[in-house]
C-alpha cells in the first residue's frame, strides 16, 4: 500500500519506492512462472542495491509468499502482491520472526537503551512495543500459528539473568517474565524457538568459544524446568524447534557435531552426544518440522584436501544420515528447511575453481531437493553467488513446494529467489 | 654542590658495567632473545635468554654485576626463565621440543649447571625459587593454568592444574622470597540456575602455605600481579578502549581485598601499562602511563608514579618521564622501590623510591634498549631482590646485556 506511505524526500524515497515495485512485480511474475513449469524456476530477483534487507520469509498455506524487509526510513516492511509499512525509521529492527499467515514479532533495538518486541498482524498493523528490561543480547521466535517468545538478558543483583516471555496459542498479548538462568556474560550467544502448543526452548553461551551452552525447557503453562548444559565445550550452536514442541541443537565442533534432541514434551535437553565426525568441521543447521520431525545439515570436511561435503541427517529421537552432498561447499550459511511429510530443501555455497589469471575467490549456490521418503535430487547450480553472504533463506511450502533466496553481486547486489514444484 | 655530588655518590646505587653476549653474525639477522634475570638478597644473579641459533643461554653473576661467560642449556628452547635461590642455586625453566617444559639447575656451589630434565607438558613457565634450594614453577597448560614443584634434589614432583585460564603479557611474577603470582583463573561455573560467580582469580604460591586462588574485586581489567608472603597487589586498568596495542583506561592498583584505587589521569581513556610493587617499607608503588593525545598501535607514552600507604584511599601521581617512554616497570628495592623504562633513542628511564618519592638516577651505561616493535616484545626484563637489582635488555645489535645495580 504505498499510498499509506509518508511522504518522504530525496533519492531515498524513490529508490524504495521503486525497490518495492520492481519486488512486487517481480513477484507476480515468479508465482506465474512457477505455476507454469515444475523442478526449479529461473532465479527471479527480488531485492536490487544495497539498501534493501531480507529480514525474514514465510510462506503461507496457499502457497504465496512473503517478505520483511528493512529498507531505508523502513524499518520493517511486509512484501507480496503489496507492500505494508510496519516499523519506520528511526526505529531498528534487529530480528523478525514470520508465522506462516504472515504475522509475526520484531526485535526493535536501541542504542543504549532497552529493546522492545513489537507484534504485527498478517496485515502489518502493529501492536503497541512490549518493552524488554534487557542488558545484553535479546531475540524473538515464533511457531507456524503464531505462539511467540522472546527472549533476553537483564542485570540484575544477582547477576546477568535470562529471561523470556511467551505469548501462547490464542493470547494476544506477551506473559509476564520468566527466568530461564543465568548467564556470566551480558551478551551471550542467545537463542529461542518455541512450538505451536507454547513449549519453548531458551538456548544460551558465553560470546567466547569453546564455551558452555546451556538451555532451558518451557513446558505449555509452566514455568522454565531447570537448565542444563547441553555442552562444555561448544563452538558454533544452533537450535530448532518444531510446532509439536521437539527440538534439536546442533553443537559443532572442530571435528565432530554434537546433536541433543528433545522429543514433545519433555522438560529438558539431553546432553549433547556426537552424531558424525570428520577431519575437519564447518557450519551446521538444524531444523524441525510436524509433530517430532528434525533434522540437521553440516560442512565436513573429508580426507581429500579442499573437499568439503555437505551431510544431511533426519529422524525424530535419534538421526541417521540422508544424504550427501557437494564436494567444495563453504561458507558462513547453510539453508535448510523440511516440511512435515519429511520432503526437505537445502541450499549451500559451492566454491568455484578460480578463472585463469584471475585468483579472486568465486562461488556458486548449490540446491537440492529431497521429496518426502526420498532421496535428494541432483544438486542444481545458481550464480555466482555472494561470497559467505548466502544464501539467506530457505523455506518449504505447502505440497512439498520449495523456495530458495540467496543474494549475488553483478551489476550491483540482488537477492534472487528460485522455487520448485514438487 | 660537589659535597652534596660526593654524598649522593656515596649513597645513591650505581649500575655495574654492562656485560653482553651474542651478538648477532649479521645486521638484519637480530631476533628476539627475550632475555630474563633473576637474582638474591645476596646479589647473585642469572640471566638467561635465546640466542640467533635457538639455543637456551644463561649468564651467571656469584657476585653482584660480576657475569661471566654465557653457556649453553639446550641446542633449541623458547622462553627461557631463570630463579636464583637464597643460598644461590639456580633454576632455569624453558620450553623444549613437543611443548614439554624442561628445566636444568645449578646447585648453590657448584660450577655449573647439571643436563637438563623434561618438567612438564606446557609453555610459558614462570620459576620461584625456596629456601632450601626447592623451587616452584607456574606455567600455561592448553587452556590452564598449572603448576609444579621441583625439590631440592632436582626431582619435578606431579603437576598440578589449577584452573582453566591463561596468561597476558606481564600476568605472572615471582618474588624474592618465593612467592609466585598468576592471573588470572577464570571462575567456575557448573550450573546454570544459579548466578555465576564471575570474579578472576589470581593464583599466589607462597613456600609456607601452598598455591591458593584469590578472587579479584571488581571488573577492572588486570594487567600485572606481585604477590609477598602476606599481601597481594594487582596493576588494573579500568578500561575504556582494547585494541592491538592492549587495554587503555584509567589505571590502577588493587592492594587485595580492597578494591582498585584509580590514579589520576587527565583523560579517562588514556592511561595504560599499570606496573605494580610493594617497596620495601610495605608502600604500595604503581607506575603507568598516560598518553598525551590519541595514537592508534603505539604504547609510548609518559611515565608516571603514585606511591601510597598500605591503607590508603585515594592516588596521587607524580611525573617520571615527560618523553614519549615505553614499557615502566617497578620493583621493590631495599626499603623502597625501582622503576624502569625504555626511553627514546635506546636509552633507560631510571627511578628510585625512598621514604615514598621517586627520584631519577641514571641508567647502565652504554646501548640501552631497542625497540622490538608494538606488539608486546619482551626487549627487557628487570628484577630485584634486597638492595640488588638486575636488569637485561636487548641493545640495538641484537646482543644481550645485563648489568646490575648494587
Amino acid at each position: 500500500m504505498p499510498g499509506e506511505m509518508k511522504p518522504r524526500s530525496g533519492n531515498m524515497r524513490r529508490m524504495t519506492l521503486r525497490a518495492f515495485a520492481f519486488a512486487v512485480a517481480v513477484l507476480l511474475l515468479a508465482t506465474c512462472a512457477s505455476r507454469a513449469e515444475a523442478g526449479w524456476t529461473a532465479p527471479s530477483v527480488l531485492l536490487r542495491g544495497d539498501g534493501p534487507v531480507l529480514l525474514d520469509t514465510t510462506v503461507r498455506g496457499d502457497g504465496s509468499r512473503l517478505l520483511a524487509i528493512g529498507d531505508g526510513k523502513v524499518a520493517l516492511g511486509l512484501l507480496d502482491r503489496s507492500e505494508r509499512v510496519v516499523l519506520r525509521s528511526p526505529a531498528v529492527v534487529g530480528e523478525v520472526a514470520l508465522a506462516a499467515d504472515g504475522s509475526g514479532v520484531a526485535l526493535e533495538i536501541r542504542r543504549r537503551a532497552p529493546s522492545s518486541v513489537v507484534a504485527f498482524d498478517a496485515q502489518g498493523v502493529a501492536q503497541p512495543p512490549l518493552a524488554l528490561d534487557d542488558r545484553g543480547d535479546a531475540t524473538v521466535a515464533i511457531s507456524p500459528g503464531g505462539a511467540a517468545v522472546a527472549a533476553w538478558v537483564t542485570r540484575t543483583t544477582a547477576g546477568y539473568e535470562v529471561d523470556a516471555a511467551f505469548r501462547d496459542p490464542g493470547s494476544a498479548t506477551f506473559g509476564a517474565p520468566a527466568r530461564a538462568g543465568y548467564s556470566t556474560t551480558k551478551d551471550p550467544e542467545l537463542h529461542a524457538g518455541i512450538g505451536e502448543r507454547g513449549e519453548a526452548v531458551v538456548m544460551w553461551q558465553d560470546n567466547y568459544f569453546p564455551s558452555k551452552l546451556a538451555a532451558a525447557v518451557r513446558l505449555p503453562g509452566a514455568a522454565f524446568s531447570p537448565a542444563r548444559y547441553v555442552s562444555d565445550e561448544a563452538i558454533d550452536a544452533q537450535l530448532a524447534v518444531g510446532p509439536g514442541g521437539q527440538a534439536i541443537i546442533a553443537v559443532g565442533q572442530d571435528r565432530s557435531i554434537e546433536v541433543s534432541i528433545k522429543p514433545p514434551g519433555a522438560d529438558a535437553m539431553p546432553a549433547a552426544r556426537t552424531l558424525d565426525r570428520a577431519s575437519s568441521g564447518y557450519t551446521a543447521t538444524v531444523a524441525a518440522a510436524g509433530d517430532s520431525r528434525v533434522a540437521l545439515a553440516w560442512l565436513a570436511g573429508t580426507s581429500r584436501r579442499g573437499r568439503v561435503q555437505v551431510r544431511v541427517y533426519e529422524g525424530a529421537s535419534g538421526l541417521r544420515r540422508v544424504g550427501t552432498l557437494g564436494d567444495r561447499a563453504g561458507g558462513e550459511y547453510l539453508g535448510f528447511a523440511i516440511d512435515a511429510a519429511g520432503a526437505a530443501v537445502l541450499a549451500w555455497e559451492e566454491e568455484l575453481e578460480p578463472k585463469g589469471g584471475d585468483p579472486t575467490a568465486r562461488a556458486h549456490l548449490g540446491v537440492a531437493y529431497r521429496p518426502a521418503g526420498r532421496r535428494f535430487g541432483a544438486p542444481r547450480h545458481f550464480g555466482p553467488v555472494s561470497i559467505d553472504a548466502t544464501p539467506v533463506s530457505t523455506a518449504m511450502g505447502p505440497g512439498g513446494r520449495a523456495y530458495v533466496f540467496y543474494e549475488a553481486f553483478g551489476a550491483g547486489r540482488r537477492v534472487y529467489m528460485t522455487e520448485r514444484t514438487p | 654542590v660537589s659535597g652534596l655530588a660526593v654524598l649522593a655518590a656515596a649513597v645513591l646505587p650505581a649500575w655495574s658495567p654492562p656485560a653482553h653476549y651474542d651478538p648477532p653474525s649479521c645486521r638484519d639477522c637480530v631476533t628476539e632473545p627475550a632475555p630474563r634475570v633473576a637474582v638474591n638478597a645476596r646479589g647473585e644473579a642469572a640471566a638467561v635468554w635465546v640466542d640467533p641459533r635457538g639455543r637456551v643461554r644463561v649468564a651467571l653473576a656469584a657476585r653482584p654485576g660480576r657475569f661471566g661467560a654465557a653457556a649453553t642449556l639446550a641446542a633449541r628452547g623458547l622462553r627461557p626463565s631463570a630463579a636464583v635461590g637464597p643460598d644461590g642455586a639456580v633454576t632455569v625453566v624453558w620450553q623444549g621440543a613437543h611443548e614439554t617444559l624442561r628445566f636444568a639447575r645449578r646447585p648453590a656451589g657448584a660450577s655449573r649447571f647439571g643436563a637438563s630434565r623434561p618438567l612438564a607438558p606446557g609453555d610459558d613457565a614462570t620459576p620461584a625459587a625456596e629456601p632450601g634450594g626447592a623451587a616452584e614453577a607456574v606455567y600455561e597448560d592448553g587452556g590452564h593454568v598449572a603448576a609444579i614443584a621441583i625439590s631440592p634434589s632436582g626431582a619435578p614432583g606431579a603437576a598440578v592444574r589449577l584452573g582453566a585460564g591463561g596468561f597476558d603479557r606481564d600476568s605472572t611474577r615471582a618474588a624474592p622470597d618465593g612467592t609466585l603470582a598468576a592471573c588470572c583463573i577464570q571462575p567456575v561455573v557448573d550450573d546454570p540456575n544459579v548466578p555465576p560467580d564471575t570474579a578472576e582469580k589470581i593464583a599466589v604460591y607462597r613456600p609456607a602455605s601452598g598455591w591458593s586462588l584469590v578472587p579479584a574485586v571488581g571488573h577492572d581489567a588486570i594487567e600485572t600481579v606481585f604477590a609477598t608472603a602476606t599481601e597481594l597487589i594487582l596493576g588494573t586498568v579500568q578500561v575504556r578502549h582494547r585494541g592491538d596495542a592492549g587495554a587503555t583506561g584509567v589505571p590502577g592498583l588493587a592492594r587485595l581485598p580492597a578494591a582498585p584505587l584509580r590514579a589520576p589521569v587527565e583523560n579517562a581513556g588514556s592511561g595504560l601499562t599499570p606496573n605494580v610493587a610493594i617497596d620495601g617499607s610495605g608502600r604500595s608503588v604503581l607506575v603507568f602511563q598516560e598518553k598525551r593525545r590519541p595514537a592508534a598501535f603505539s604504547r609510548m607514552a609518559p611515565v608516571y608514579a603514585s606511591v601510597a600507604a598500605p591503607d590508603a584511599t585515594a592516588l596521587n601521581r607524580t611525573r617520571l618521564d615527560a618523553s614519549q617512554a615505553y614499557e615502566p616497570a617497578v620493583r621493590p628495592l631495599g626499603s623502597g622501590a625501582l622503576a624502569v623504562w625504555q626511553r627514546p633513542k635506546a636509552s633507560w628511564g631510571v627511578a628510585l623510591e625512598t621514604t615514598g618519592v621517586f627520584h631519577r638516577i641514571a641508567g647502565p651505561r652504554g646501548p640501552g634498549p631497542t625497540r622490538l616493535g608494538e606488539d608486546f616484545n619482551y626487549a627487557y626484563d628487570v628484577q630485584a631482590a634486597g638492595p640488588y637489582a638486575v636488569l637485561t635488555w636487548v641493545a640495538a645489535d641484537g646482543s644481550v646485556r645485563v648489568s646490575e645495580l648494587r
